[in-house]
């Protein structure tokens, strides 16, 4: 079931992936949020949101290289679907529109 | 350990070298303070790990229905015990069989209002799980857990003069559509809306 819009944190996932273009993974999209919203967010939470998004069809992912520090562990890179960036401007745009004339 | 169990199959490995990749950054730094970073992100990765491991696993479909399920049997017992207090109270005020059949109305009606309500607390308790109630397989696998535990529960505590499986299966035949309709009753409507939050 896909909702009408994106709940908040999807859409700072979304803006973290889509700014970090080809080299979106999760310690880099948490690190990317943490240092763009300046707000803490745990791993689990970050896989749970991106999970969800790509069951939903907004994200897309792919593994990647692994490396020593990872223990061997391939990375998984994330990128935006187009209906992903649909979405994110519709519910930008909703956001804008609700608080026009309030901030 | 606690991660690797609730993390998502197809993105385990990835999550897990993540955190093993960061861990090593901060450990560059200090090893207390990557130790401290670890734990902090244990503690925040749990609550919504266990939120998916819940709704989307199997165990944890069995888990969270097994627990309603014996949420809905100590109402139902609770019912049942104050009911059969009450009618023993209206009972010991006639001894005419009209009085009887009266108490056993009145007894099965407010037996079939009892499941009802369980059936509908059970629906509610089940609402914050991240997946829609009625798309989820724990809307069948309450009542059959209920039933379950009926038929054990029950095997214990036949009346004298009954037949256990006649006994049982009276019970079952009302039980069930009543927890069932309870359940219906306060199902979500709504299909569509901007309820996701991350």
């Amino acid at each position: 079931m896909k909702s009408k819009y994106l709940g908040e944190f999807e859409m700072v996932v979304l803006g973290a992936v889509l700014k970090l273009g080809d080299g979106a993974y999760g310690a880099a999209i948490r690190q990317e949020i943490e240092l763009g919203s300046e707000r803490s967010v745990s791993i689990g939470a970050l896989y749970t949101t991106l999970t969800r998004l790509e069951a939903k069809g907004y994200v897309g992912s792919r593994l990647g290289e692994s490396t020593p520090q990872r223990g061997g562990r391939a990375k998984r890179y994330f990128r935006v679907t187009d209906a992903g960036e649909a979405q994110l401007r519709r519910s930008f745009a909703a956001l804008n529109r609700m608080l026009e004339g309030v901030l | 350990m606690l991660l690797r169990w609730l993390a998502p199959p197809d993105v385990r490995g990835a999550m897990l070298g993540d955190l093993a990749e960061e861990y090593q950054l901060h450990a560059r730094r200090s090893r207390a303070a990557a130790d401290r970073w670890f734990w902090r992100q244990v503690a925040g990765s749990a609550a919504p790990l266990t939120t998916v491991w819940l709704s989307d696993s199997v165990t944890g479909r069995w888990l969270v229905a097994g627990l309603l399920a014996a949420l809905l049997y100590v109402w139902l017992v609770a019912w049942d015990i104050w009911v059969a207090r009450t009618g023993a109270g209206w009972a010991a005020q006639g001894t005419g069989p009209e009085n009887l059949l009266m108490v056993r109305l009145v007894y099965f009606q407010l037996y079939l209002c009892g499941a009802a309500i369980g059936g509908a607390m059970a629906c509610l308790a089940a609402r914050p799980i991240r997946q829609p109630f009625r798309a989820s397989s724990v809307r069948l696998l309450v009542p059959l857990c209920a039933i379950l535990l009926w038929v054990l529960a029950n095997r214990l505590q036949t009346p004298a003069g009954q037949t256990a499986w006649a006994y049982l299966a009276s019970r079952t035949l009302l039980t069930v559509p009543a927890v069932m309709l309870g359940m219906v009753l306060v199902r979500p409507r709504r299909q569509n809306g901007p309820n996701d939050h991350g």
